[in-house]
């Protein structure tokens, strides 16, 4: 048995990080803004959403929304009441982050 | 559970990297991975076993090096290890500290492989 040591440096989510390079300079090359929020669950993050479609659509903004979610469709209803037009997807099951 | 699709990369990665050494078996592993890589040592193992299953990796050893968190002090100047990730403040004077120098990796160090197959050829 001949044993060797290969040392490989190589970085483990270096395809993802090349995936998330070329979708920040596709959405940068577009002119979009892209923002992510992150909170514990109950901290505010639909209620923010419902504040900022209220608002922007009272300021005369094209708003819409589009609503993931495991199985549900509660977020869609809560953010349907300011008025924009909002449509659900449902991935039964499948966590969109871990999806590949 | 992102363990799994790392796991499934480690494998992906160290399986093209044995295109260089045909016929070869995979022992040993080596793993960096930062405190602050938001990644679970036994969750990786676990899913180890699954995910190399079938392929050059099968039963092969998988060795988790995690690093400590290393940040930067203004005030003193130098580097500074912490204990855990929950305060950043200088173990030495107390100073909040947000440069993170070390923390963040999560990497194939090395393998280690077994050529046995490659020799008998060349016999």
């Amino acid at each position: 048995m001949t044993t060797r040591i290969v040392e490989l440096r190589r970085g483990i989510l270096k395809k993802n990080d090349e995936l998330a390079a070329g979708l920040r300079q596709s959405y940068s090359a577009a002119g979009v803004l892209v923002l992510n929020l992150v909170s514990s669950p109950g901290t505010g993050k639909t209620a923010f959403l419902e504040w900022t479609l209220r608002e922007l659509k009272a300021r005369g903004s094209r708003v819409a929304a589009l609503v993931g979610d495991l199985e549900t469709d509660n977020d869609a209803r809560r953010l349907a009441a300011s008025g924009a037009p909002v449509r659900q997807i449902n991935t039964h099951g499948i966590c969109t982050s871990t999806q590949r | 559970m992102h363990e799994l699709s790392i796991v499934t990369s480690i494998v992906e990665t160290v399986t093209e990297s044995l295109t260089a050494y045909p016929g070869a078996r995979v022992l040993e592993v080596r793993l960096r991975v930062g405190a602050l890589a938001s990644v679970v040592p036994d969750s990786l193992e676990f899913c180890y076993g699954i995910a190399s299953e079938g392929t050059p990796l099968e039963g092969s050893r998988l060795v988790v090096n995690v690093l400590p968190v290393v940040v930067h002090c203004e005030r003193c100047a130098q580097d500074a290890e912490l204990d855990g990730v929950q305060s950043f403040r200088c173990p030495r004077c107390g100073e909040l500290c947000g440069e993170i120098r070390q923390g963040r990796e999560l990497e194939i160090e090395s393998i280690e492989i077994d050529e046995m197959n490659k020799v008998e050829e060349i016999a």
